[in-house]
Order: C-alpha cells, then sequence, then structure tokens
C-alpha cells in the first residue's frame, strides 16, 4: 500500500504509514469523534495506520480495535518522533495537535497539525507541512489528493 | 539508532504470528535485531499423575521447541539476527521485565494470545503498554 504524491518540481513523495495522535486528535474523552471511523476506513486502503497515545484514558486498545490500527503506547513527543524514524520518516504520513507531536510532525514526510476540540499547541501548528480546521479536513485531505498537491506545491 | 532491538512475545496463536510479521518487518527497515520471548504457563493443576504431568512438560517442550524453529526459519529467511527465549511465568510480568533487562527500544505483540488469564484480568497487551518503559506496540 502505497500513497503517491507528486509535486511539480519537488521530490515525490511515497507514503506508506498514517501515525495518528489519538487524545485531542481523534477522541474527545476518550471517544471517536463523529466521522473519523468511517474516513480513516477509507484510508486504510492505502496507508496502514498506526495510533500513538500515552493512553491517558485506557481506551487506546478499544478505539485501535474500532480503526483495526497498530496501537503503539508512547510516553512522550521522544518517543513518538522514535518510533517514525524506526518506520522511516520519508514513508510516513503524521497527524496531531499536540506539542508532544511537534517532533513527529516536523521530521514526517508529511505532517499535518489539526485543530481540535481541545485547540493545537503552537509548536505542533509550526511544525507542520499543512493546518488543517479540523481532523476530518484533515483525513478528507488525504483522501484527495489533488487538493493536498494543490496546497502544498511551491 | 532506533528500533535496535525488539522485543517480540510470541505464543503460536494468529495474533503472536501477526506481531512477529510485524516486528520482522520493522528489524527489516531499521537493521534492527529481535529478541522473541515465548512464555510458558504453569503446568496444569488438574494433571493427577506424575506420569500425565511428564506427559504434559513433554508436550510443551515439543510445543515450544517447534514454535522457536518457526520463529528463527522465518528471521534466518529474511537475514536478520534472532535470539529465541523461552521463559516460565506470568506473561505480562515476563515481557515487562525481559523488556527492561535487554533495554529493548520497542516490544511488540499481538492484540491477544492462548492465555486464559487475558479474559479474566484484562490482557496481556494491556498490562504489557500499562507497565513497560519503552513504546509498546499492539498488532492488529
Amino acid at each position: 500500500m502505497t500513497l503517491v504524491l507528486e509535486f511539480p518540481g519537488q521530490e515525490t513523495l511515497k507514503l506508506e504509514y498514517l501515525l495518528l495522535d489519538v487524545n485531542g486528535t481523534l477522541t474527545e474523552g476518550g471517544a471517536l469523534l463523529e466521522g473519523v471511523g468511517e474516513r480513516l476506513g477509507r484510508i486504510r486502503g492505502v496507508l496502514e495506520l498506526h495510533l500513538l497515545s500515552a493512553d491517558t484514558f485506557g481506551t487506546l486498545t478499544t478505539v485501535a480495535a474500532e480503526l483495526s490500527a497498530q496501537a503503539v503506547t508512547v510516553a512522550s513527543g521522544d518517543d513518538k518522533l522514535t518510533y517514525l524514524v524506526g518506520l522511516g520518516a520519508e514513508r510516513c504520513a503524521a497527524v496531531g495537535n499536540g506539542a508532544n507531536d511537534a517532533a513527529m510532525l516536523a521530521a514526517s514526510a508529511l505532517g499535518i497539525a489539526v485543530l481540535g476540540p481541545e485547540g493545537a499547541a503552537g509548536t505542533a501548528v509550526r511544525s507542520a507541512d499543512v493546518v488543517s480546521r479540523s481532523i476530518l479536513d484533515a483525513l478528507d485531505l488525504l483522501l484527495d489528493e489533488r487538493a493536498l498537491v494543490a496546497t502544498l506545491r511551491a | 539508532m532506533p528500533f535496535e532491538h525488539l522485543l517480540v512475545a510470541i505464543d503460536g496463536s494468529e495474533a503472536s504470528n501477526r506481531a512477529l510479521d510485524k516486528a520482522l518487518e520493522l528489524a527489516r527497515l531499521t537493521g534492527g535485531r529481535i529478541t522473541a520471548l515465548a512464555v510458558e504457563g504453569p503446568l496444569p493443576v488438574y494433571a493427577a499423575t506424575i506420569g500425565e504431568v511428564d506427559e504434559v512438560k513433554r508436550e510443551k517442550d515439543r510445543f515450544f521447541g517447534r514454535l522457536a524453529d518457526d520463529v528463527r526459519r522465518r528471521a534466518e529467511g529474511l537475514g536478520l539476527p534472532v535470539e529465541v527465549d523461552v521463559r516460565a511465568g506470568h506473561a505480562a510480568e515476563l515481557i515487562t521485565s525481559v523488556a527492561r533487562e535487554k533495554s529493548v527500544d520497542l516490544v511488540v505483540l499481538g492484540h491477544r494470545g492462548h492465555f486464559l488469564r487475558d479474559h479474566l484480568l484484562g490482557s496481556t497487551a494491556d498490562r504489557v503498554a500499562e507497565h513497560a518503559e519503552c513504546p509498546v506496540m499492539i498488532v492488529r
């Protein structure tokens, strides 16, 4: 599974993995935000989903089961970055809203910061390639290559 | 280097086979090495005679021998170094303590295994994720 993004005059991105922050990005109070499951179900056909979370609400494995995603418990932003580098940053898109997502967003081939119900950390926004108004907008962007290329082309 | 050393828990279940596949994939991406940990549970208390206990023990040894051979074959087929470690004890506690003892970078395990206790006390995966000092990947 690969999502190929070709930018005129720029390096082509070949993405295989989508790393997602969970709390504040995909969920509110531990429950999946409406519309997220359906969109990730479609993205799963193109990118392998990895949920990265400190699992504050103890719901990570349940959410991962609902999304047929790999669940990765991490303690810090450094852990998220390490995991991203382990998979190969050039193969990864990442989505998040917290300060502990900033390093992952900066290092990934495609980093998307989202303004969730809990807002977004300034460092996450500054580290991203794209900022979306919501997680649904971010996932829609990943499902629409032309829109993504239009946003990111130089 | 990230993922220099991965620990994968194996018990021969379908979920643990998927975890092993994922660990092999990650190790191949990063050039890391793998320790595969198989956890032997206690001998069944219902085995009434010494003969029955011996037979159960022999069957267990055969099972873990086959499991270890299978892991080595799959890893060596990909040119990846692997160490198979078979230990007896409580799954979540052993996985957590071996991860600490070997200073691994990532623990990989299936979302459920063969352990009956998984259904009684919350899953092994959840308990390892809670107590491990490194990232824990729960594979689906």
